[in-house]
């Protein structure tokens, strides 16, 4: 019987049709498709660690900055005032200015100061930042006050938790937000 | 005796000439698709790892040279070194730039220099106590270019005294580092990248702790 079988087997002389053949090619490239898929994501993985490192980067630049400012934020403060006339100007009013975020996310060949604005107004202090990378769609500050009447220790100040806001995109498609990385420095005022 | 009940199984007829060209120009279109496009994907990984090995590199060494600053009591650049005014924003085209940079504490002297060996080019951090022996450690930034640090100092102004009478102004030290990163290989190819970091050398009003005031 078995015998039979192979001799029927070697016997057929008949081929692939073109049918078969053409569900092969599709089946192979059904099956290509995850294969693809695992590269692209390999790929955006990877880039997406690029873009954390740098916004680690760019976000120490400030923070580092800022706490050494952190002793004199009192008088730069004063001075916003002055300058403005405005007596209620607080720390977030001066690092969240819209001048003055508009120029923490230009894009420049190099680094630069980005002087503190209040109202408008430039002051003559300023921070040093890093050229920003093109992908990099924004570098802000967000304030938020601090409740420190319950502690012991840090009753006199007011204490800000200033946040350090990077977004950026890896493929020109994506929404300029689609990436953020953000970062955290207490600052007394 | 062969089997007749199949059309397709059964059939002694082999590929025309028109089915050999549709399968083979197919086949051609998917082979040159996938292999075009893993090529693509080999060779962005390639440069994608490469770039965030350079990145975690150059990381390491600023985190290493912010450690140094700390210490130190004053830093030398050489020539390298320049002042901004109180409305300056931009840096002065062809600022000076050294490729070493030395951080000088109490009791040490800390120095960072671009070394080329015939395998490529590296960092040197020579850590020189005045009591004991040399420490040396390098930082192998892949494909680094050029290290270059200058100091800068800022001239800035707070304003106490009602306008327009004009507050002196103060300067304030900072350390530029830069640390430019290039390919010479074709497969991989990038275009420059440029990191950079900003130092705060020194503190915007005398104290007796951690930075140098000259």
């Amino acid at each position: 019987m078995m015998a039979k079988q192979v001799a029927f087997m070697l016997q057929r002389r008949s081929g692939f049709s073109i049918v078969e053949v053409l569900v092969a090619l599709a089946v192979i490239s059904l099956a290509l498709g995850p294969l693809i898929n695992l590269l692209s994501s390999s790929n955006r993985a990877s880039n997406a660690s690029i873009y954390e490192v740098m916004a680690v980067h760019y976000a120490s630049e400030l923070a580092e900055q800022l706490e050494r400012l952190s002793g004199k934020l009192g008088e730069i403060l004063a001075d916003a005032r002055i300058r403005t006339g405005n007596p209620g100007l607080t720390l977030e009013d001066l690092l969240t200015d819209n001048g003055f975020t508009n120029e923490l996310r230009a894009h420049n060949d190099q680094p630069r100061a980005v002087p503190f604005q209040a109202q408008g107004i430039p002051l003559e202090v300023s921070l040093f930042v890093s050229s920003l990378h093109q992908h990099f769609t924004e570098r802000k500050f967000d304030l938020r006050q601090l409740n420190n009447s319950a502690t012991t220790w840090l009753k006199t100040g007011r204490y800000w938790d200033v946040k350090i806001t990077f977004c950026w995109r890896i493929m020109s498609s994506d929404a300029p937000d689609s990436h953020k990385g953000e970062f955290s420095v207490i600052l007394k005022e | 005796m062969i089997y007749h009940g199949n059309r397709y199984w059964g059939s002694r007829r082999g590929f025309s000439f028109v089915e050999i060209m549709i399968v083979t120009i197919l086949s051609a279109m998917i082979i040159i698709f996938v292999q075009s496009f893993f090529s693509q994907g080999v060779k962005n990984t390639l440069k994608g790892t490469d770039t965030l090995e350079s990145i975690r590199a150059a990381s390491l060494l600023f985190s290493q040279i912010r450690k140094d600053l700390m210490a130190c009591q004053s830093i030398q650049t050489g020539a390298a070194s320049l002042t901004m005014g109180v409305n300056a924003v931009d840096l002065p085209p062809g600022f000076p730039v050294s490729d070493t940079i030395t951080f000088c504490a109490r009791n040490a002297t800390t120095t960072y220099t671009l070394v080329t060996a015939p395998r490529g080019k590296y960092i040197l951090r020579v850590f020189t106590p005045t009591v004991g022996s040399t420490e040396t450690k390098q930082f192998g930034v892949p494909r680094i270019k050029r290290f270059e640090a200058t100091q800068i100092w800022k001239r800035y102004r707070i304003q106490i005294f009602p306008l327009p009478i004009k507050s002196p102004t103060l300067k304030q030290g900072q350390v530029l580092v830069n640390v430019i990163v290039d390919s010479d290989d074709r497969r991989i190819v990038t275009k420059e990248l440029q990191l950079s970091s900003i130092f705060v050398s020194q503190q915007m009003y005398p104290s007796n702790w951690n930075y140098f005031f000259p």
